[in-house]
């Protein structure tokens, strides 16, 4: 009789952990889904030549408008064009101004407030190696807002296209964690 | 031809080859001036609507552009530039200016009637208001259904707040009923600048009511048109507040026609010509007075319609705070100065004009203005020029039809063709509301034949 209940206490205990498993799974995937990233893809640099950074944006959500400055070694590389990037398609108009000899601002407002969802590129930005060196190429300030002019939870990831990271960080590891408790679970329970 | 070389075009073909010097100088003048007005703002009030990014009169994409600027470092700020009010100009100040003008807005920050920035959670479905000019304003918008909680005051006035006069009372403005006012569960609170108090109204309300202090009296402090654009501009500010711009848009139009057009007429008229008035509210006594000056709505009636206050500068200021001269002032001081008309304003003791189709209570006190001790002698008297404004017609959003009555009476030759109760019956139509103006009422005294 003893032995049973402690079984019972035993079972529930288990199926509280996968309840509580699951629960943390649903509850941490929107929170991490919700930042959403944005890089910068610098070129490698040959003295001569004409190279273009890219503003890579991943997963995005009601994007209206936003705005990043764009610092750079000014003795390296000038900027020779500044080209409107899209998502999904659409055209992301840009306006820029220097601010400084070594920075762009960068901004763009899409037309209405209807927005944009998905992944694609901001900004491509041409630059002319002007002498040997490093570019500094850093993304500072940036701004993204949504269709309610809410600033969006963004990653200003990171300057260099050999460092871009997933879509989703996390989500793999709560995946993860939540099947191992199962298949403990399952083993526990086929022992009974 | 783009405008940039358009102007020294038409400057070298038809300036430099006129012959004459008197004809040069004559067409320099017609050209500046045109640039000069084509370089004017189309207002000449600043909205004070936070994503006004520009300062002008209105929020359009002017002001998307203008913010897109100021972001990229390429125009000044401006306070009004931070369309969301949190201290910093960025793009989402942008999109918050482009959903003002769609009218989507979550929130819209905007200085009130007393200089106070106020945020209003959009949008605004539960009314309360604690006064009638503005229970008027929000009729002409057709927004009397939203209206949740009134002062004790409107309840007896059916007639003319036929809506409002049914809705639950919030007491009065001396010490409002915080309590009702809760139970109402309101958006906005729409008081006036001077009462009910801070302490006892704005001070005991959470953060999510919005109190707005709004004028809505009609023309105000100075009779010029500083005071014409502060009307237009709180009409607009009401549009934008309660997403009702056509409506708005709809009384400045009718607003602009009478008004206009009487402000063209008076600066017609010689100052040698204008008639010397004694302006003054009921309530006076034989031996003084309650005299009104400057700051006051009647005072800026008055000016508007061709008239001279002649206790502007006189009238001490108001004991209650409100700024303007209002006060007693000696009957002795009045036999001296003359005036050529007396106008009265007359409110309180049951002086509800809409309600009230027997105009005993205004003759009788346009008897006792010509029956006080020495007035047989005063010239207005003597010519038969005591006139009386009711304050429930005249100081409210339908001025224009109270002040068309007053230039008529003041010059009834430059204004025998305009017919002010066919202007105030229009403004009854512009607030739906079923009133025949003809056959009901007793707005002013004398009636106009």
């Amino acid at each position: 009789m003893e032995k049973k209940s402690l079984t019972n206490f035993k079972k529930s205990t288990m199926i509280g952990i996968c309840f509580a498993a699951f629960l943390i799974a649903f509850a941490a995937v929107p929170a991490q889904a919700q930042q959403i990233t944005v890089n910068l893809n610098a070129p490698e640099l040959v003295k001569g030549s004409t190279v273009y950074a890219t503003v890579e944006i991943i997963n995005v959500t009601d994007l209206d408008a936003g705005q990043f400055d764009l610092s750079f070694n000014s003795s390296v590389l000038e900027v020779v064009n500044v080209e409107n990037g899209t998502i999904e398609g659409i055209k992301i108009p840009l306006q820029w101004h220097s601010i400084d000899t070594n920075t762009l601002r960068v901004i763009f407002n899409l037309e209405g407030v209807t927005g944009i969802s998905g992944s694609g590129q901001i900004a491509r930005i041409g630059f002319e190696v002007i002498d040997e060196g490093e570019g500094d190429l850093l993304i500072s300030n940036g701004l993204l807002g949504n269709i309610e002019a809410n600033q969006i939870n963004t990653n200003w990831g990171v300057t260099t296209a050999t460092d871009v990271p997933g879509s989703t960080p996390g989500f793999g590891a709560v995946i993860a964690l939540v099947g191992l408790i199962a298949v403990f679970c399952m083993v526990r329970f086929s022992k009974r | 031809m783009t405008s940039n070389s358009f102007l020294p075009y038409i400057f070298y073909k038809y300036i430099l080859r006129i012959n004459s010097t008197r004809g040069r100088l004559f067409s320099l003048g017609l050209v500046i001036t045109a640039i000069l007005l084509t370089c004017m703002p189309a207002s000449a009030y600043t909205l004070g609507v936070f994503g006004n990014a520009n300062e002008d009169g209105t929020i359009d994409q002017n002001d998307v552009k203008y913010t897109t600027s100021v972001v990229l470092g390429l125009d000044n700020q401006t306070r009004l530039a931070d369309a969301k009010y949190n201290g910093e100009i960025n793009v989402l100040d942008v999109t918050q200016t482009e959903l003002i003008i769609l009218g989507m807005e979550k929130k819209l920050t905007l200085v009130d009637a007393d200089d106070r920035i106020v945020t209003v959670n959009k949008p605004v479905d539960r009314i309360i208001i604690y006064h009638h000019q503005c229970g008027e304003m929000l009729q002409v918008l057709h927004l009397d259904n939203k209206v949740v909680g009134v002062r004790d005051t409107f309840e007896r006035q059916p007639r003319r707040f036929p809506v409002m006069s049914t809705k639950p009372s919030i007491g009065n403005g001396g010490s409002p009923d915080i309590e009702a006012i809760l139970m109402l569960e309101p958006d906005i609170v729409l008081a006036y600048t001077f009462y009910p108090e801070y302490e006892s109204l704005n001070d005991k309300l959470p953060d999510h009511i919005a109190v707005l202090r709004v004028g809505c009296t009609g023309i105000g402090e100075f009779g010029g048109m500083e005071d014409i654009e502060a009307v237009r501009e709180e009409a607009i500010k009401f549009g934008y507040i309660f997403d009702a711009m056509d409506e708005a848009e709809r009384y400045l139009e009718w607003h602009d026609r009478y008004v206009d057009e009487i402000i063209k007429r008076v600066s017609e008229i010689p100052d040698d010509e204008k008639l010397r008035v004694f302006v003054e509210s009921s309530g006076g006594t034989e031996i003084s007075r309650t005299g009104i000056g400057k700051g006051h709505p009647a005072h800026g009636l008055c000016q508007l319609a061709g008239g001279i206050n002649m206790g502007a500068g006189c009238i001490p200021s108001d004991s209650s705070g409100s700024g303007c001269e209002y006060g007693d002032i000696e009957v002795e001081w009045i036999l001296n100065q003359n005036p050529e008309v007396i106008l009265g304003r007359a409110m309180g003791s049951g002086i509800r004009p809409y309600e009230l189709d027997d105009d005993a209570l205004l003759k009788a006190y346009h008897n006792e203005i010509k029956s006080l001790p020495g007035f047989e002698n005063v010239a207005a008297v003597k010519n038969d020029r005591v006139y009386l404004i009711t304050n429930d017609h005249a100081i409210t959003p339908n001025y224009p039809s109270a002040l068309v009555t007053m230039a008529k009476w003041f010059y009834p030759v430059r204004f025998e063709d305009m017919d002010p109760q066919a202007i105030h019956q229009e403004y009854m139509d512009l607030m739906n509301i079923s009133f025949n103006v003809y056959e009901h009422g007793t707005f002013v005294y004398p009636e106009l034949s």
